[in-house]
């Protein structure tokens, strides 16, 4: 599939390789520290209020004993024709000229048609402020805003990672390489079972993984063009 | 003196810090200890390098910290176990350092024992309370004695506590739970030479075959992280076939879930299986390693058609499975089994030699096996025992350990001190350590210990407090790495090491003596400045500089074992294969209790000592998506048979008593098992752990036991089991996906 787009910008996008991927959810809990992800506790928790930007999936397939389970990570997949985007009423959700499909949070009024017409459900809705037993809140991320109650939220392919790695480029007077961005996810993965690049420079990690012939995409049929690209098991 | 190797992180300070913090490259922006105030810029990410102290394996971290917080840790990528990469349990790190349920300071009680009233102490008064006790008790008296245990096995703490206890005639236990693990005797008679040998590394990188009778090697395995790179490049990496992975185990766990057969074998029986499928290699004539006419005789009353029925696998599919084995170009088979059990994983790898071959076992002397602070006794001090028997001490790994250990935690003493472990978690024995007069206990939090003891003295966290740790590299060199603090203590806390070297300067005579140290910093400094000093060209005080203030790894570089040209031929022990056999038998099912009950690690919460971290609670279980509470998983098969649905209240009863928690149905596991995790059940331990689910160790009929027979009853319906699941779960759950 190759990537169209006229932006000269970078235009990020995350492989995951499903034969690797052990479903060990160490990303899940990077994910959590880094992003400000708050607990909601066990009542909460209950009612389906978890907030998970990134989880691991499990599949069983087949009766005891030939019975086997696969393993699929699964956070926002940045569409390129994202359904969340056209039915927010604010423009709170867009898509950047980076190909990241991104959310203003003072803009979202929190009318959760975006969650309802996401396919993946990825985007998760503040039931009410966050809280951190103090002084829990000592480890929060200062480059991370803190979301309120009445906002959706969803992974962000780690914006201010992208950000820093893109300035840190730009002062060196380059673009962007491999190796320059590492969301916290791809970051902690055990197995290295997850890379993160730029898919329109085509000497990337991920264009070139992208092209293998594992290369799949969540839910392709709907359409969505997902900027997520998952290599399945086998050779 | 062994050629040392130095890893050396690039050198730059924080006066070259840039306003972009290293993203990507974080470790290229380690500084150095603590920054003085007047160099301190806001804003500006600061990362700090340590040791990660969740789990004994020991992986490199580095800390980034900003305005004095420390905000995110992740895995160094210059240290040889870890390469940067952490598990869910290192990343939740900083829950404990910020945890809301750490003790502020000492304590002492002054209501009823576990009745929770304390009096906030100074440190000067904890210490002489401490000191004065143990004045009070004859040193050669035989019943009065002292006692130190302590959850880790090397280190600082234990470098102390135990030259304390040595030189004061006391009893001392460093890794407080004993397991011995399998014997890699078999080895031997492979060998050239009298050689000592160090643990085993199976090379699982560079399988091409690997066979794990229930070793979960992506969760709880000694050095998870290590073992799940290689897993990475067993599956994938350049110009190597994707290897082929059995997992053997009754129930499926995650690392099971990941193989690309998982075989159900009967509880118990995964050795006797091992056997099988070498009593088929060796009369199939496929052995690379020759074997005694003996112990083929031996083996024959192992074969799967001898056994398939008590295994509970088709003969035939045993057979497959060794010619697999035996055919594989690189086979390989690790095992988490006991001794003896664990000899007959050993003995396929000696059969089709794979010992330091690329692929297969890498064998090493034993070096600093003793860890790199010398502990007396290696970690078990016996009452009154002299000098002299503490030097001959059988190793860590042996089984005639396991009578010493529990001679020590047995006898009798008026003064219980306790160190990072929690004994009083455990119903097991509670009884017995309430009734010792005085317990002091050095825990950084309320657990059920703390709760019963008379004296707290918290220690800091692994965050902020100073230590050597020593593991291996998935090439077998064996690593030293620092911890040190990556902030100022929090709270007013005291290493324990520091207490104890007080403690003693307090109580003066031999045991001061026995202790000239100023500080557990100094202790770490010196004994690095000891470790850099070998052959390394530079000045001590460089090196260990350089070490000290930038978090350094140290690898020595390791002795491989050689395999000797003239082999003597495998030999069995005729009674460790009836032992094996006897086990096995063990698991056959007694009318009144049908069921074997699996007690397993859970993967995040290991035993319990993370149930007081929120991000763990809420973090779903791969398998089961359970949060927040305990289970039982049940097929679903034998769940219909018995009228239970999921979610359903059950009750679980051994003979050694019953615990109630909801039911799971799930397709991974025995119908003639059930399993519960381990990691909830606290009475204690702070607000997100306390009364949360069950412990299912105390069904257990011993503390060395994994399995035992159980019943199973429901009690009602709609019982609390909190799981994380989502629309798009379910769909696909109905249409796999490809």
């Amino acid at each position: 599939m190759i990537e169209e787009t006229k932006s000269k910008k970078p235009q990020w996008a995350m492989v995951i390789d499903l034969d690797r991927c052990t479903g060990c959810e160490a990303c899940v809990v990077a994910c959590r520290v880094e992003n400000n992800i708050p607990t909601v506790g066990p009542e909460e928790a209950a009612k389906g209020r978890s907030i998970n930007w990134i989880r691991v999936e499990r599949y069983f397939e087949g009766e005891y004993p030939d019975i086997k389970a696969k393993f699929m990570p699964v956070l926002c997949q940045h569409c390129e024709e994202a359904p969340c985007e056209p039915v927010c009423p604010v423009y709170a959700t867009y898509h950047t000229d980076e190909g990241l499909n991104a959310q203003v949070y003072n803009r979202c009024v929190g009318t959760r048609y975006c969650a309802n017409n996401c396919p993946y459900t990825v985007r998760f809705f503040n039931f009410f402020d966050p809280k951190w037993d103090a002084p829990l809140d000592k480890a929060l991320n200062p480059e991370v805003s803190v979301r309120t109650r009445g906002v959706m939220e969803k992974c962000t392919f780690c914006i201010q990672r992208i950000r820093k790695g893109e300035e840190k480029a730009k002062e060196e007077g380059r673009d962007v390489r491999d190796g320059d961005v590492v969301p916290a996810c791809v970051q902690t993965c055990m197995t290295k079972a997850m890379y993160f690049g730029n898919i329109a420079d085509p000497e990337s990690e991920v264009s070139k993984l992208s092209k293998s012939n594992r290369a799949s995409r969540l839910l392709e049929e709907l359409g969505t063009k997902p900027r997520v690209i998952y290599l399945n098991k086998g050779d | 003196m062994k050629r040392r190797e130095f890893i050396i992180l690039s050198s730059i300070g924080a006066t070259s810090a840039s306003l972009l913090s290293a993203c990507g490259h974080p470790e290229e922006k380690l500084i150095p200890a603590f920054i003085p105030d007047d160099e301190y810029v806001p804003g500006i990410d600061y990362w700090k390098a340590s040791t990660c102290g969740m789990c004994p394996a020991g992986c490199g971290i580095i800390v980034r910290t900003r305005e004095h917080k420390a905000n995110k840790i992740e895995g160094n990528p210059l240290h040889p176990v870890n390469r940067g990469a952490l598990c869910a349990r290192g990343q939740a790190g900083l829950e404990v350092l910020y945890n809301p349920d750490r003790i502020k300071g000492p304590m002492k009680r002054v209501g009823e024992r576990g009745e929770g009233k304390w009096e906030e102490i100074t440190w000067d008064e904890g210490i002489k309370t401490l000191a004065d006790k143990l004045r009070e008790i004859d040193p050669n008296s035989a019943n009065e004695k002292a006692s130190f245990i302590t959850g880790e096995a090397e280190g600082v703490t234990a470098h102390v506590a135990g030259r304390l206890m040595q030189a004061y005639r006391q009893i001392f236990v460093a890794e407080h739970s004993h397991r011995p693990m399998e014997s890699p005797g078999i080895y031997v008679g492979l060998l050239s030479g009298d050689v000592k040998l160090g643990e085993p590394i199976p090379d699982i990188a560079n399988a091409t075959y690997l066979v794990s009778f229930a070793a979960r090697f992506l969760e709880t395995w000694k050095s998870p992280v290590m073992y799940s790179q290689a897993y990475g490049e067993f599956r994938r990496s350049h110009g190597k076939v994707r290897g082929k992975f059995i997992h053997v185990e009754p129930r499926m766990s995650l690392t099971a879930a990941n193989a690309d057969e998982w075989i159900a074998a009967a509880p118990r029986t995964e050795a006797l299986l091992a056997l099988a499928m070498v009593q088929v290699i060796v009369r199939e004539g496929m052995n690379k390693a020759p074997i005694s006419d003996d112990s083929r005789r031996q083996l024959e009353e192992f074969s799967p058609e001898n056994t398939a029925s008590m295994i509970d696998v088709p003969v035939e599919k045993i057979i497959r499975v060794a010619r697999e084995f035996a055919k594989a170009e690189r086979p390989l088979a690790i095992g988490d089994l006991r001794s003896p059990d664990g000899t007959a994983v050993h003995l396929l790898n000696a059969i089709v030699e794979n010992l330091n071959k690329p692929g297969g076992v890498l064998l090493f002397e034993s070096g600093n096996s003793n860890g790199p602070l010398k502990v007396p006794g290696k970690g078990l001090i016996l009452p009154g025992e002299s000098d002299e028997q503490l030097e001959k001490s059988p190793p860590r790994d042996s089984v005639e350990r396991l009578g010493r250990f529990i001679q020590a935690m047995q006898h009798p003493s008026r003064i219980l001190m306790i160190h990072d472990t929690n004994p009083m978690f455990f119903k097991r024995g509670r009884e017995d350590n309430l009734a010792i007069p005085f317990i002091v206990s050095f825990s950084s939090f309320m657990n059920e210990t703390s709760d019963a003891a008379d004296l707290i003295l918290p220690d800091h966290t692994y965050l902020e407090r100073w230590d050597i740790h020593s593991s291996y590299g998935p090439d077998g060199r064996s690593v030293v790495s620092l911890t040190q603090p990556v902030l100022e203590p929090q709270l007013n806390t005291r290493q324990t090491a520091d207490v104890l070297l007080a403690v003693a300067r307090e109580m003066g005579g031999a045991v001061a003596e026995a202790l000239p140290f100023d500080s557990a910093k100094d202790i770490v400094e010196k004994r690095v400045s000891e470790l850099v000093s070998v052959d390394h060209g530079k000045s001590t005080e460089t090196a260990s500089s350089e070490v000290t203030e930038k978090g350094v790894v140290f690898v020595g570089a390791p002795t491989q074992v050689k395999t000797g040209a003239e082999r003597k031929p495998i030999t069995l022990e005729s009674f460790y294969l009836r032992l094996l056999k006897q086990d096995a038998s063990d698991g056959v099912a007694k009318p009144d209790y049908p069921l074997t009950l699996i007690v397993y690690e859970h993967a995040a919460l290991g035993n319990g000592l993370t149930a007081n971290l929120p991000s763990i609670q809420e973090l779903p279980d791969p398998m089961t998506s359970v949060m927040w509470g305990s289970w039982v998983e049940i097929n679903p098969k034998t769940a219909a048979t018995m009228g239970i649905a999921d979610g359903d209240l059950v009750e679980v009863t051994t003979t050694n008593g019953s615990v109630r928690a909801s039911a799971v149905l799930y397709l991974g596991i025995r119908p003639d098992c059930i399993a519960m995790p381990t990691g909830q059940g606290h009475s204690s331990y702070g607000r997100y752990a306390r009364s949360r689910g069950v412990d299912p160790t105390e069904l257990l009929s011993g503390s060395e036991e994994t399995s035992v027979r159980s019943m199973l009853t429901r009690v009602g319906r709609n019982a609390q089991l909190i799981r994380f699941g989502t629309d798009l779960q379910q769909s696909m759950e109905k249409k796999p996906w490809r």
